[in-house]
């Protein structure tokens, strides 16, 4: 029965197709995007199982590069007792130009990081804003002046390394490290504060935030509140709860998934239920001369759904396949460590089957009560 | 007297065409015994056709019964009457209905794809006898790729694949030659004397009918002597 299903869809392969198209689109998307998804909640709970801190940001602005705080703020909250360090920060977004390079509005930013070297150096997990190691070179200090560090993306693109010279905005940088790839996209520039300030245009005086270090872990949501008690026009949070808005928004995303999920299950059983039928009416009188050879009606009933199971197998085939290229090209673009589990894969092929038996049941039900003579007088 | 084979009692087959009422058979007897060799003749449109679909147990009659072996067929469930096509009757229709997607040889496996039998003997079987009717060098072709002639010798060679105890040929020499059409005859009169395989065969050449055939002259629908 496989093997003539088999042949029946083969006879018919852009009939085939058209049948599996919309179940392949549908896997493709939700293996996609599952996966996707996946990656960003390793990655936030990765980057925040590393630094433990509190952030201290402008209250009510969209986005940390917007928020502005008062460089001498810095001495408020150290006052606070069970701060142990507080690192100000500047954070903001250039476009780097290649040597040569005309100014095109396509081109990526570059997230610019002031730090305060000597300072940032007393936090737990050293000099890197976001933990994490070098790749090549050193850690700023408080020497350093015109020294940066840039992530791998850039110096790639750059074609800079340990050693070479790097221009931003007229004035010529030292690489002096070089880091992995930073929060997906990378294209990060991490740089004494001051020089940050300098080419973000932000006055001496001001920061874009802090991020505060605790003695005692445990204690930091009571003191984010008393940092924002204290500076008044501050928010404060901790990297946990930063996190846990992260996910708060994925899980949105998640259930926003689920929406996907179902009408793709709907686009494609559509699809199934739609191609089957015409294909079914299309051999209706094949069909009557099966009955009329002595196939019952449960046998007619039988090879249809195997059919249409079998256009399952293939779309939920060629769907994951697709789902995987889908990821493979999207992982070095978010810089996640995504992957398609195998779980996942097995799910998207029973799905896949699931949704082409059930798309067949109803065609194979018209097709099994042909009445034979009326089927085969049928041109 | 022994219980007949197949056999028609008072049979009528009735289409309603929008609002007319096309009386095909107007009370048919038949009795058939097994190992008859039974002519039906009639002109065109006399209701050939519509007696060998409901004596196959294809189509039902609107009034009257059709038995085999004596057992009613309108008692049967829609499963078993597909047992009976399946098992016990081979037709040839007269249109041939093969399926065109398949091949000669795969049409003549159709009937018991769906059987026990395991695909290497159902294959042999189906080659041997599209070699008997003739068409050892037609076996993958496509119904479109042969002539009517092979297309109605394949039709017969799927009949004779489930090696029925009756077979029910609607003109089964209507396409051929006079000489392929007598080969086919005696390939059916061979069967019924070795196997004691009842045939029933509508037929406009009277030359392949003898004295000893029982033959049914139909017209309008009835019987006639
Ligand atoms: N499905 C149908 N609907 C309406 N009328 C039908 C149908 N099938 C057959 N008829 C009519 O029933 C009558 C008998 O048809 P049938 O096919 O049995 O004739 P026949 O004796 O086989 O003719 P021929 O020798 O041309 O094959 C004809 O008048 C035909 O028009
Ligand atoms: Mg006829």
């Amino acid at each position: 029965m496989i093997k003539l299903a088999l042949e029946n869809l083969m006879r018919r392969k852009s009939r085939t197709f058209l049948a599996m198209l919309g179940l392949i689109v549908g896997v493709m998307t939700i293996i996609s995007l599952i996966s996707i998804t996946e990656g960003v909640r390793l990655k936030v709970s990765e980057i925040v199982s590393e630094v433990k801190g509190i952030m201290v940001v402008e209250a009510n602005v969209s986005m940390p590069m917007l928020s502005r705080l008062d460089a001498s703020d810095d001495n408020k909250i150290k006052g606070i007792s069970g701060v142990s360090v507080v690192c100000p920060r500047v954070v903001g977004s250039v476009v780097l130009l290649k040597e040569g390079e005309e100014r095109k509005s396509t081109a990526m930013p570059t997230t610019i990081y002031g730090i305060s070297p000597g300072v940032e150096a007393l936090t737990k997990k050293g000099l890197l804003p976001f933990g994490g190691q070098l790749d090549k070179g050193r850690m700023l200090t408080s020497a350093d002046k015109y020294s940066v560090i840039i992530d791998e993306k850039t110096a790639d693109d750059q074609k800079k390394t340990v050693g070479s010279k790097i221009e931003i905005r007229g004035e010529k940088y030292k690489v002096v490290g070089i880091s992995p790839a930073i929060g997906g996209q990378g294209r990060t520039i991490i740089l004494p504060i001051d020089q940050a300030r300098r080419i973000l245009e932000i006055s001496s005086d001001k920061v874009t935030g802090f991020f505060v270090e605790v003695v005692d872990p445990s204690q930091d949501k009571l003191i984010a509140k008393k940092i924002e008690a204290k500076l008044g026009n501050a928010e404060a949070r901790t990297t946990e709860e930063f996190a846990s808005q992260v996910m708060g928004m994925l899980a949105n995303v998640n259930s926003f998934l689920w929406v996907v999920s179902a009408i793709a299950v709907i686009i494609s059983a559509l699809g199934i239920i739609n191609t089957v039928l015409m294909s079914v009416r299309e051999r209706t009188k094949e069909f009557g001369i099966l009955k009329a050879v002595g196939w019952s009606s449960g046998d007619v009933l039988k090879l249809v759904i195997v059919e249409s199971f079998l256009i399952g197998v293939g779309g939920g085939f060629f769907g994951i396949i697709l789902g995987i290229v889908l990821v493979s090209i999207a992982r070095p673009l978010l810089g996640i460590p995504l992957a398609v589990t195998p779980i996942l894969a097995v799910q998207a092929a029973v799905f896949a089957m699931v949704v082409g038996a059930l798309g067949g049941i109803y065609p194979a039900w018209e097709a099994s009560k042909l009445d034979p003579i009326q089927a085969i007088s049928k041109e | 007297m022994k219980t007949p084979l197949l056999e028609a009692r008072d049979v009528y087959r009735e289409y309603l065409l929008g609002k007319t009422v096309v009386k095909a058979l107007r009370g048919v007897d038949v009795v058939i015994h097994k190992g008859d060799f039974v002519f039906i003749v009639g002109p065109s449109g006399s209701g050939k056709s519509t007696l060998m679909h409901i004596l196959g147990a294809l189509d039902h009659p609107t009034k009257g019964s059709v038995l085999l072996d004596g057992k009613n067929l309108a008692r049967l469930s829609d499963w078993q009457l597909s047992m009976v096509r399946r098992n016990r009757v081979g037709f040839v229709f007269q249109g041939f209905n093969l399926v065109h997607s398949l091949n000669a040889k795969e049409n003549v496996m159709l009937p018991l794809q769906t059987s026990d039998i395991d695909k290497v003997t159902l294959e042999a079987r189906a080659i041997k006898l599209l070699m008997e009717v003739g068409l050892k060098h037609r076996i993958n072709h496509r119904p479109n790729e042969l002539s009517g002639g092979e297309r109605q010798r394949v039709a017969t060679a799927r009949a004779l694949i489930n090696e029925p105890e009756i077979i029910l040929a609607d003109e089964p020499t209507g396409e051929l030659d006079s000489k392929t059409g007598a080969e086919i005859m005696g390939l059916m009169r061979t069967i019924n004397k070795e196997k004691g395989t009842t045939f029933v065969i509508v037929t406009h050449d009277t030359e392949y009918i003898t004295e000893k055939d029982k033959v049914f002259r139909i017209r309008d629908g009835k019987i006639i002597r």
